[in-house]
Parts: C-alpha cells; sequence; structure tokens
C-alpha cells in the first residue's frame, strides 16, 4: 500500500464513493417502485414515499401529495437542477470529486463517470421521462451504476485510494439500508411477529438487491422477523448492516495499520463499540423496541463515526 | 467520396498542396482519403470528437443560467506533416535558441552582462512587468531557468520557418500534442504505420526524469509534485493528464504548506516534504507573501524556500522577463552575444514603439502590421491592422504614443495552410506550431512532433483556442 496520499484527494475519493453510491441505491428505490406501480392491483399504501423520505428534503405534505405520481417523481429523482440530491446532481458532485482526485482514480473509471456526466446533462432527457423512454432511461443508469461498480473493482489499485473509496461506499450503503429499513417498518409500528406479506418486503428487498437471495434463504412464512435477520445480521448479503460494517472494519484495519496515533486508536475503538452493538444483538429475542433502537442507535454512531473519520483524515483546510 | 480539391493557396504556403499538386510528403494521406467516402470522413470526425468529450478533454462555457457548457477544443482529423529535413532545421533551431535564452536568464539574474555591454537597454529589463526583483540573485539548479519551452512556429510564404514567441513561463497545451496522437491511432491506425511517423508518447517519460534529476536533497526517491490552480483552471484537464502520465501527485496551493523554508504536503499520514514543484500557476499567484497578497492560489512562504535552496520550481521564478514581447526582438542579439552563432530561425521582423522611426514607420503602414501588447498572450491585446477599423487604429496609435514600452508591431505574415474537413470537405485554414523544448543536466531534447493550432474561421490568422481555434495531429515523418 502507498505510504501516503494527499488529504484532498482522499477525501475526495471517499465522497466519489459515497455519492456514486447514493445514485446506485436511489436508482435502484425508483426502478422498483417504477416497475412496480405498474401492478394496481397491488394494495399499495406508500407509493414513492420512502424513497422521497430518504432521499430528498421535501416536506411531508409535498411528499404526500406527489407519492403517487409517477412523472412528478421520476423528473425530480432524476433531473431536478432544484433538487440537491437529484441522480443529475450527485453525479455531478462525484464528477467534481473525480476531478479532484483524478490522477488517482483510473482513466476508465474517469472516462465512465464522464460518460454519466454527460448523458445527464443532455437536454432532452426531462421531456423523454415523460415518455414511454422512462423506462429505458432508469435501465441505462442502473446498468451505468453497475458498470461503474465493476470498473471501480477491476480497474483501480489496491491502495490507500481504495480504502479510502470503500470506506465511503460502505458507510453510505450502510446508512441506505438502515434508512429504507426503517421505512418499512415504522408504518407497522415495528411489528416483528406481524403478518405482512412477501408483496409488501418485496419493495424493501428489490430496493436492496437482496429479494432473490431473501426467496433462496428463508421460508416463505412469517416474513418481519426474517427480513431484519436478512437486512441487519445476514453476513451473506452485501447490503446487510452487519456486512457493510465488517467491510468498513477491515479496511479501517489497513489505514489503521502502521498507525499510532492516539485519535486513530480512538476512532478504531468507536467503530469496534458500533459493530460489536449490532453483531452482539441478541436476533432471536429481539422485540420490536429494541429493533426500533438498533436501527436508530446505528445510524446515529454511523454519521458520528463518519464526521469523527473525515476529521481524523481530511482535515486539510 | 468528399471535395479533395480545396482552392490553392496563392498568397502563401500550403503543406499538403503545391502549384504542381498534392506534395510527397502527403501523397499517402491523400490516397487514403482519396479512398474514404464522405460519409466515412465525417464519421471519423464525429468518432474523435466523442473520444475527446468521453475522455472528459473539454473546456466550460458559462451562460446566463449558470448551468456550464461543457466543450471539446475542435480537432481536426487531417493530420499536418513536416518532413525530416524541414524538422532538423526546427530542432537545432530550437536547442540553439533554448540555449540562448536560458543563459540570458541566468545572466539577467544574476551578472546583467548583456545589460552591460549594451546589447539590450537596461530600461527594457526594469519596465519588464515579469522581471522578479524578489529572484534577483538567485542560484538555480544546474543553472537552467527554462526546463520547459513552447516555442511557436510560422512558415512564410516560402515554407520558411519564423519564431512567433517563445513560451518559457508555464506552456500549455503539450496534452494535446500527445492526445491527438492518440486519437489519430483510433481513427487512421494504418495511415500512420504506413507513413513512418516518429513517436511523442516518450514525452512524459523525459519530463519525469528531468523533474527528478532536480530534487536538491540527496534521496533516491524525491518527491516530486504538479501544482495546479484547480479544477476551475481552463489547463485543469492538461495538468491531471500530466500528473498521472508521469505518477506523480496533483497538488493544489492549499496541499501545501512551508515549514522553516521547507515545503511539505498534506497527507493522510501527516507532512510529508516536496522536493521538486512543476508549477502551473503564474509567478505573482505563487506566494501570497512576496507577489499578491489576496491570491489563495500558492503558499505563502514558497519563493522563501526557494530562495534557500530546499525546493526546486519549474519552470523557474521570473522567465516572464525572456518572453516578453519587447525582448523577443533582442533573441537573435543574444544568441550571438552567448552563442557567437548566426540565427538558425528568423525571427518575424519586429519593430519596437519606442524607437521613434520604427513608430513612424508602422504608423504610416498600419494596415500591413498587427499591433502586439507586449505583456499579453492568448490573442488577447492584438490588433490586426488589415481587420481594424480606422477608430480602432487611432485608439491604438494614442495608446502606443503615450506607452511605447507596452506595444509591438509585425508585417502580418500569411501563416501556412494546411487543409481541414470542414462539412465534409477540405478547405485551407491557417497554422502554426508550437513545438515542446525539455531542457534537463543532460541538454535539451525535443520530441519530434508538437502542437499544430488551426485557425478555423475562414481567413483567420488568430489560431489561439481561447479566440476558437483548433487543433492537428502533427507528424514527423522518417
Amino acid at each position: 500500500m502507498g505510504a501516503n496520499m494527499l488529504s484532498r484527494v482522499a477525501d475526495g475519493m471517499f465522497w466519489l464513493n459515497r455519492y456514486m453510491e447514493r445514485t446506485d441505491g436511489m436508482l435502484l428505490t425508483l426502478n422498483t417502485s417504477y416497475i412496480l406501480s405498474f401492478d394496481k392491483e397491488i394494495n399499495d399504501s406508500q407509493g414513492y414515499k420512502p424513497l422521497l423520505e430518504y432521499y430528498t428534503d421535501l416536506s411531508r405534505d409535498k411528499i404526500h401529495a406527489i407519492q403517487y405520481d409517477t412523472t412528478y417523481v421520476l423528473k425530480y429523482i432524476i433531473c431536478d437542477n432544484q433538487n440537491d440530491n437529484s441522480v443529475k446532481n450527485l453525479v455531478v458532485k462525484a464528477r467534481e470529486n473525480a476531478r479532484g482526485s483524478q490522477d488517482k482514480i483510473t482513466k476508465e473509471l474517469w472516462e465512465h463517470i464522464n460518460s454519466m456526466y454527460h448523458y445527464m446533462n443532455s437536454s432532452d432527457l426531462p421531456k423523454k421521462l415523460e415518455t414511454t423512454d422512462a423506462l429505458k432511461i432508469i435501465t441505462k443508469l442502473n446498468k451505468d451504476l453497475l458498470l461503474y461498480n465493476g470498473i471501480l473493482q477491476v480497474t483501480m489499485p489496491r491502495g490507500l485510494g481504495w480504502c479510502f473509496s470503500s470506506i465511503g461506499k460502505h458507510i453510505e450503503r450502510c446508512l441506505q439500508t438502515i434508512s429504507m429499513t426503517q421505512a418499512y417498518f415504522a408504518p407497522i409500528n415495528y411489528n416483528l411477529e406481524g403478518e405482512e406479506d412477501l408483496m409488501y418486503w418485496r419493495r424493501l428487498l428489490l430496493s436492496l438487491s437482496g429479494y432473490e437471495l431473501y426467496l433462496k434463504s428463508y421460508s416463505n412464512i412469517s416474513h418481519n422477523r426474517k427480513v431484519v435477520h436478512q437486512v441487519i445480521f445476514n453476513m451473506d448479503f452485501a447490503h446487510s448492516v452487519i456486512y457493510t460494517l465488517d467491510f468498513i472494519n477491515t479496511y479501517l484495519n489497513c489505514l489503521f495499520k502502521d498507525n499510532d496515533l492516539s485519535e486513530a486508536r480512538t476512532l478504531m475503538n468507536q467503530f469496534g463499540r458500533l459493530k460489536s452493538y449490532v453483531a452482539y444483538t441478541d436476533y432471536q429475542h429481539l422485540t420490536n423496541q429494541e429493533l426500533e433502537e438498533v436501527l436508530r442507535n446505528t445510524k446515529n454512531q454511523l454519521i458520528q463515526f463518519s464526521t469523527d473519520f473525515s476529521k481524523l483524515f481530511f482535515s486539510y483546510t | 467520396m468528399a471535395k479533395l480539391a480545396p482552392s490553392l493557396n496563392h498568397s502563401g504556403w500550403d503543406e499538403m498542396f503545391s502549384k504542381e499538386g498534392v506534395r510527397d510528403s502527403y501523397s499517402q494521406v491523400f490516397k487514403t482519403l482519396q479512398s474514404l467516402s464522405h460519409k466515412n470522413l465525417t464519421n471519423k470526425q464525429q468518432q474523435a470528437s466523442d473520444l475527446f468529450m468521453n475522455q472528459g478533454i473539454t473546456f466550460t462555457v458559462y451562460s446566463d443560467d449558470d448551468n456550464g457548457i461543457e466543450r471539446i477544443f475542435p480537432f481536426d482529423i487531417i493530420p499536418r506533416i513536416i518532413t525530416q529535413k524541414d524538422w532538423l532545421e526546427v530542432e537545432s533551431g530550437i536547442k540553439q535558441r533554448l540555449m540562448a535564452l536560458n543563459l540570458f536568464l541566468e545572466d539577467i539574474y544574476n551578472e546583467q552582462n548583456i545589460i552591460k555591454e549594451g546589447i539590450i537597454p537596461a530600461g527594457l529589463i526594469a519596465s519588464c512587468p515579469h522581471y522578479i526583483q524578489e529572484v534577483q540573485g538567485i542560484k538555480v539548479p544546474h543553472n537552467i531557468h527554462v526546463h520547459i519551452a513552447g516555442i511557436d512556429l510560422i512558415r512564410g510564404s516560402k515554407g520558411e520557418f519564423y519564431v512567433l514567441e517563445d513560451n518559457l513561463r508555464c506552456p500549455s497545451g503539450v496534452s494535446y500534442m500527445l492526445e491527438n496522437r492518440e486519437i489519430t491511432k483510433r481513427i487512421f491506425p494504418d495511415m500512420l504505420s504506413s507513413n513512418h511517423v516518429s513517436m511523442v508518447s516518450n514525452y512524459p517519460m523525459i519530463f519525469h526524469s528531468i523533474l527528478v534529476s532536480l530534487s536538491p536533497r540527496n534521496v533516491s526517491n524525491p518527491n516530486v509534485v504538479l501544482m495546479t490552480p484547480g479544477v476551475y483552471n481552463s489547463a485543469y484537464y492538461e495538468h491531471t493528464y500530466l500528473a498521472r502520465q508521469m505518477g506523480i501527485p496533483l497538488v493544489e496551493g492549499r496541499d501545501l504548506v512551508v515549514n522553516n523554508n521547507r515545503v511539505y504536503m498534506k497527507t493522510t499520514s501527516g507532512l510529508q516534504q516536496v522536493d521538486v514543484i512543476y508549477r502551473r500557476l503564474d509567478d505573482e499567484y505563487l506566494d501570497p507573501l512576496v507577489f499578491k497578497p489576496d491570491s489563495a492560489l500558492g503558499v505563502p512562504g514558497l519563493i522563501s524556500a526557494y530562495r534557500q535552496g530546499n525546493v526546486a520550481l519549474v519552470n523557474a521564478v521570473g522567465n516572464g522577463v525572456a518572453d516578453d514581447k519587447a525582448i523577443y526582438a533582442y533573441v537573435p542579439d543574444m544568441i550571438k552575444y552567448y552563442l557567437n552563432e548566426e540565427p538558425i530561425l528568423k525571427n518575424v521582423p519586429t519593430y519596437r514603439m519606442e524607437n521613434l522611426d520604427e513608430r513612424e514607420h508602422v504608423f504610416a503602414n498600419m494596415e500591413t502590421m498587427v499591433i502586439k501588447e507586449t505583456n499579453q498572450s492568448g490573442g488577447y491585446g492584438m490588433i490586426m491592422g488589415n481587420k481594424a477599423t480606422q477608430e480602432e487604429m487611432d485608439e491604438a496609435k494614442i495608446a502606443i504614443t503615450k506607452t511605447p514600452r507596452n506595444f509591438i508591431a509585425q508585417p502580418i505574415i500569411q501563416l501556412s495552410t494546411v487543409p481541414c474537413l470542414i462539412d465534409g470537405e477540405l478547405k485551407l485554414r491557417h497554422v502554426d506550431l508550437r513545438p515542446y523544448a525539455l531542457c534537463g543536466p543532460k541538454g535539451i531534447q525535443i520530441v519530434p512532433g508538437g502542437l499544430t493550432r488551426v485557425a478555423l474561421t475562414e481567413g483567420s490568422l488568430v489560431v489561439n483556442s481561447s479566440q476558437g481555434g483548433g487543433s492537428k495531429d502533427t507528424w514527423i515523418i522518417k
């Protein structure tokens, strides 16, 4: 591993991957809700609400007003300049971070981000989203994100930059999983013994790329507690909370391998407590209230960890 | 088939066509072009544009709604060819010129013998805005001030080369020389190999070894960095390209700090000493303690560390005094004075506006002259006598009379032309050539090639990219 890296560049790579992961998760959620919106017979009580609540700053009233308005949501999520978290704005921010760390990312990765940027800035995109081309556009964007992840895996060197990229990516992924899980458990009061059917959980699981794994891994009755196992405790699920925390832990160890600073030890301890909190939660006897607490506390602690991590490594100004 | 027979250039030199037909050096290229359909050629032009766009080789144009539009620097797919014989003249001429300019800078910032012996007036140096008093007496590694130079050349009506100007501060465009070749490889792979074109891709390696050799510390792996003004600089793509090609960190001023007259970069594992800085920002932004106090781009204390010899800056500080347009007129004299040789490459005849006789001659023949401000570049501060209105010429006369030191005049030279693919047809457009010379302890090296800039507007002689110019791949054929 390279001995060091400019703090500014490390910051850029961290945020590049946070933004791209956010875009990926958001598009997957959008795609899921959009496709399922064609099945009119489903008793859908939420529409695009989980997506809008987590990924936008819209008010409750506004979300209530538009949560079933597909055309509005598509345009707002994909290409609205006023939405700080639109795909367009996230790609712009990702590209800015990529530009700032361009000498540390590969040519292939840069060219891919750049081509996404130009696509998102094409002037006819908003109009096309009002037509039947909308699905093609979402599918293309989903594939672009898959390709991004593939190029990242295949071309990027495994040095410090990779560590910062991976940590950024998995902090973002963990927060997405927690928030989307909250979005589906909150309306049922975190009821672990409830009888919500697979149609209800399918939305959450598809949004987290975990539907197929769920079908293969769990029996087909009493889903609520099993869904919790999959999204929080399943080490084989790449979007589960425990898997993402474990991943972050691996790359923190790489970063801190030769670092004897007391701040580094403090941060490592802080993260160790967070990971242990989830790892040693008794899933079998988890109560409704404890589930709510685990999700809330893990999210808060992870946000605090991200802030402290940035202070330690990126405070270059 | 595309229209491949443009009107001939009767008043100047065309590089592909003579009165007798296609020149030998272009015969293979012309044959290939003839074999391609109009659609095929247009597709290749589009393919080249797409490659530039996707690679981010762009600059941003901002509009009223604040949404930047990214544009590429136009690239014409028809290569510009220079024969080996012509190139040898260019190469030896640039080496000679650069040697003299380096000696001049070493002299002017130390003994100033050239002034004492009356070759160059002291007033001309003292009044030059790019003469930096703060580095007077400085000793730079190996006495090299110009490590990288971009020398702009044009060809006259008989094909003879002239030096139009020297760029000795932060010459840009070398990434386009390299990228243009990469694009040509993709769109005309057969044409390149069959024409025995000299390689340019070793430029970053040569430059990197020069940078390493300048380290003040005797360490096996000195820290070399490329310093950029940041992502919003129009040449940022080039900065990232070169940093990546040389495998060196791309730093901004905020990434560096000076402590105890040593320069350090802020890394994720603490401060690390920097030995050599290839800086791509102008002198006046380098150090707010010495130059512009409000500059946030530079590093406080950098010049002090530089003066102490703890860090090498490439190019050296203060080179602007040697590429000032008024000093340019004296370069042939420098060559004679320092090297006792006749210049191999001619200067464009230059009228010094401080000289009353020369000024009156210019005023009397203004429609055949180009007036240039000595402290401007990039095609700015220039009046073409044959295009200017009477009002513009009158204003220029007043300005020249008021501060003659700030202006020079040169006869308008019809730059040579090269055919370009425009709207599916070959059309003649004016070009210049900027070869890049690298100067290190082992001597001067010039990669066989350069950036051919082309004025895409019909009849225009202004090739600068900031004025709507484009570029071509430049082939030196063996």
